[in-house]
């Protein structure tokens, strides 16, 4: 071995370093704000830590069997999933409806495209007190909107019943995020060039075709990405239901996000509120992983195509 | 040149650090909802001029549930923002039993003997210590709309039945009139109800096998499903609701503390406060909120002499203009004569039905309990049975 062969391996190992060494400060912020407080979530989880005990004692899994046969997290965990479900399902539709409206030419579409944007800038706070008087069924506006609608008194104490208060902040939150969805999907829209479709219809396709083939393929990456990121904040949603509902009546619209941060802030029960944290992100990133699975394979076969 | 100003840059350092020259311009952050009020500046311009020290207040939210996060949240973490805070029982027995308060005996070695012994010594007392002398003092009063009453022809209630009837005869569900008004939104408001018909039953709130436990919770499900004298909409309701309901003439009667009084004071001709009638036995719920120290203040002692110089009576005296005060020499002067629910309240204090909600250090875990289920039974998703050997149970794993 001579000096000739060996230089390139120190210069490659100077490289190395030097690369550690610049990466090293994004790394060690990393850790210190993500790794580390991850890892300390999960010893928490397996303590019995309560405040207002005075506790700190290694509990084992109790955090857990608690968590499993906690009457309200029946409830909270149903709600959860419709939550989920429906919000994501409407937003999704809608928002692709309201792209391709905005999409269209005409007259005072920038004004439109503004105002859209309204419920998504506000406060998820704000807006959840403000539907908190909003579907009072005595103040509300929204019994005054069918009052008015439907030309008789309509009287209707939507937050009081199970279903309907399920609605409303089904309703409230797909009111809110839909517009943002929309202008995500927009701005995937407008890179699909329009030559694209003049062809399409020479060749005599249909909108629904045009739709099937250019478009949804054309926004798919932007819906992937998008739909991941939205069904992750529905999931650790609360402010709309602490502003709303308190999670009421009873548990009827507790999201597991919410009752975190009850047993986190109100009661200071920590190790109990570490151990819902960690099945929280352990469902995320179980629905990250299935996700980008499905992204995968949808853009294979897209490939393939 | 250079050498002078890094002394002198030095010596800026150390006097700005040492608190031995920064204590002349102490300035003690109080955080309080009182802040809102005119008096307030009264209150703070006092104690200045008798401690001496710089009073900075912050003005605090009065809806409870965003307070509780707040503060509950600031202390959690170490913030020292606020050297004193104002917390309600709820708040201050968490908060004492988590070590988030700062003891206060001086304090009440120097004037805590005017005010409720059981207060001082059920709520402001854990274990050997002091933390929390009263900012305010308040009852659940019954508030009745005198012309809802005439217009039916009824005598204001005295027993449970008299209660019942009056309740149901003031209903009128086409005009949107009920009998009851009540605030049962989680997060507090349900609780205090649950409490005040768990006296008036003669229940037992560690106890929901207990009969009297049983009847009060299913007289919260008959007030709606039963009888019908209340709507069902106050189960998503606070007090800012129920408050606006009775100021427009929908209910006959509430029980509620004084904020109804300050929101229909300039009506005040048409509302009276009548005395709390027997169910089991007559019973309503006192609540004082308190001024407590946070643990992590730098200015402790500055505090201390703050929170003394507060339970001076004409300090004291200012709190008239507020939300009351506890302390005795208030309670007897002629000022307070003059004001209808401090009346009430002297009057329940001699009938003897007033008295402090049960306050167990893990009250909150336990409210949260009890108002999910009992929400839940009243709004039908789960019987009576259910309710109370879920809230049984929850009492078992807090034990």
């Amino acid at each position: 071995m001579n000096s000739l062969t060996i230089a390139p391996k120190v210069k490659r190992s100077r490289a190395k370093k030097c690369i550690w060494m610049l990466i090293l400060p994004a790394v060690v912020i990393r850790a210190a704000t993500m790794l580390y407080p991850l890892c300390v979530t999960f010893y928490y989880s397996l303590l019995d830590y309560r405040v207002t005990k005075q506790l700190k004692v290694w509990g084992g899994i109790k955090n857990y069997e608690k968590f499993f046969r906690d009457p309200s997290i029946k409830a909270t965990l149903s709600f959860t999933l419709r939550f989920t479900v429906f919000s994501m399902v409407f937003i999704v539709v809608l928002g692709i409806l309201f792209a391709l409206l905005l999409n269209v030419k005409f007259h005072g579409k920038p004004f439109l495209r503004s105002i859209a944007l309204i419920p998504w800038a506000m406060p998820t706070i704000v807006i959840g007190i403000a539907m908190r008087w909003g579907f009072n069924g005595t103040y509300g506006f929204v019994n005054d909107l069918i009052t008015r609608l439907i030309g008789q008194p309509f009287n209707y104490d939507w937050l009081a019943n199970v279903g309907s208060a399920q609605f409303s902040v089904i309703f409230v939150d797909i009111w809110k995020n839909t517009p943002f969805f929309a202008i995500m999907v927009l701005a995937a829209l407008q890179t699909i060039p329009s030559e694209l479709y003049e062809a399409a219809r020479v060749d005599g396709s249909g909108a629904i075709r045009s739709f099937r083939h250019i478009t949804l393929p054309g926004i798919s990456k932007t819906l992937g990405t998008m739909g991941l990121f939205f069904t992750l904040w529905r999931i650790s949603s609360f402010d709309l239901v602490y502003a709303m509902t308190s999670g009421g009546p009873g548990s009827a619209t507790s999201l597991i996000a919410y009752k975190l941060m009850l047993e986190t802030v109100k009661t200071l029960n920590y190790g109990y509120a570490s151990c819902i944290a960690v099945i929280l992100f352990a469902v995320m990133v179980l629905i990250t992983i299935l996700s980008k699975g499905i992204m995968r394979v949808l853009a294979t076969r897209g490939e393939r195509r | 040149m250079k050498k002078l100003f890094s002394l002198m840059l030095c010596l800026a350092i150390m006097l700005a650090c040492c608190p031995a020259f920064a204590e002349a311009g102490e300035t003690v952050t109080i955080l309080t909802r009182y802040a809102a009020y005119d008096n307030w500046d009264k209150i703070v311009e006092l104690l200045e001029e008798k401690t001496g020290y710089t009073i900075n207040t912050i003005l605090a939210t009065t809806e409870y549930s965003d307070y509780c996060t707040k503060i509950s949240s600031a202390l959690t973490v170490g913030d020292d923002s606020y050297d004193i805070i104002d917390v309600d029982e709820l708040l201050g027995v968490t908060f004492e039993a988590a070590g988030y308060l700062a003891p206060i005996d001086e304090v009440v070695a120097y004037g805590g003997d005017k005010y409720l012994t059981s207060w001082m010594e059920n709520i402001s007392k854990s274990g050997d210590n002091y933390y929390l002398i009263p900012s305010s003092y308040s009852g659940i009063y019954l508030y009745v709309n005198k012309d809802l009453f005439t217009n039916v022809g009824v005598a204001y209630p005295t027993t449970l039945d008299e209660f019942i009837t009056a309740a149901q005869a003031i209903t009128d569900v086409d005009n949107g009139v009920y009998g009851l008004g009540s605030a049962w939104m989680q997060g507090g408001y349900m609780f205090n109800d649950i409490q005040r018909l768990i006296m008036a039953f003669d229940g037992d709130f560690y106890d929901w096998d207990n009969e009297g436990t049983r009847k009060a919770v299913q007289f919260m499900y008959d007030q709606i499903n039963t009888y019908g004298f209340t709507p069902k909409s106050v189960i998503s309701e606070d007090y800012s609701a129920e408050n606006q309901k009775f100021a427009d003439g929908k209910y006959g009667m509430i029980f509620q503390w004084q904020s109804a009084y300050t929101t229909c004071q300039d009506e005040w001709e048409k509302y009276e406060i009548i005395a709390i009638p027997t169910f089991e036995k007559a019973a309503t719920i006192m609540t004082s909120w308190g001024f407590g120290i946070n643990g992590n203040s730098k200015h402790k002692e500055a505090a201390i002499e703050i929170l003394k110089a507060f339970t001076d009576v004409d300090v004291q005296m200012l709190t008239l203009g507020i939300e009351y005060s506890q302390h005795a020499d208030v309670l007897s002067s002629e000022e307070a004569a003059e004001d209808p629910t401090l009346v009430a309240l002297a009057q329940y204090g001699a009938a003897g039905v007033i008295a402090p909600r049960a306050m167990p250090t893990y009250v909150n875990e336990i409210q949260d309990i009890m108002e999910t289920n009992v929400s839940a039974f009243v709004s039908d998703q789960i019987s009576l049975d259910e309710c109370c050997a879920n809230v049984n149970f929850g009492f078992e794993d807090l034990m």
